[in-house]
């Protein structure tokens, strides 16, 4: 359906473009969810595979030059990239212990005397490097 | 009107990518050059997508996302200096 709104781009539907800016946003959460999770400092090659997924085949395939539906897309891109990122700044500075420090270099506060690291446990992210 | 609002979208965070990558004075030739490539990749997606006209509000909401970015970490580094604690 989408390709054929490609072939005459003017008729694409309103729930074409909407169902494409839906799919940006997925796209644009996931890409920086994967950025969050990157384990090493940042390399031209993450950027390099970053472009791939934010313009690669699927998108080309998907959405064929200069219609609606690629701005459709570019825009949910943008809006979920920065949806994830404006949520975290918010659950960032109600966490209690956290601040915005956390965006440096992962700050927080030290665990309390009735907690600690489990070995092999994970939460959202890469299980935590225990000293032994 | 969309496509135009498109390629601001992908040029912000595009540019927001690229304020992650850390300029090392020992290697700025080295990443200069990485930069460079990565906008040009950038661009040539955004024309390709967008069409030739659509290269302008990309590279300028690039370089936009690429300012806050790298101003918001600064900002950061400055107000909350590394610990000095072993």
């Amino acid at each position: 359906m989408l390709q054929e709104a490609a072939q005459s781009p003017e008729l694409a539907s309103t729930i074409q473009k909407i169902g494409a800016g839906a799919f940006g946003a997925v796209v644009g959460w996931y890409v920086y969810y994967i950025n969050r999770y990157r384990k090493d400092d940042v390399q031209l090659s993450d950027i390099v595979t970053l472009i791939g997924a934010i313009g690669g085949a699927a998108v080309l395939a998907l959405f064929p030059n200069k219609t609606d539906l690629f701005g459709a897309y570019g825009i949910g891109l943008a809006a979920g990239f920065f949806m994830y990122f404006f949520i975290l700044i918010v659950l960032v500075n109600k966490a209690p212990g956290f601040n915005s420090s956390w965006f440096i270099d992962g700050r927080g506060p030290k665990l309390e005397a009735t907690q600690e690291l489990i070995q092999g446990g994970k939460g959202m992210g890469a299980a935590p490097q225990i000293e032994d | 009107m969309l496509p135009f609002l498109g390629a601001i979208g992908f040029g912000l965070v595009f540019g927001w990518l690229l304020g992650l990558y850390d300029i090392k004075p020992e290697r700025l030739p080295a990443a200069l050059t990485s930069l460079s490539g990565a906008s040009v990749a950038g661009v040539a997606v955004t024309a390709w997508l967008g069409g030739l006209s659509k290269t302008a509000p990309f590279s300028v909401a690039a370089l936009v996302g690429l300012y806050v970015h790298s101003q918001w970490r600064s900002e950061l580094r400055k107000r909350y200096p590394k610990s000095t604690n072993p």
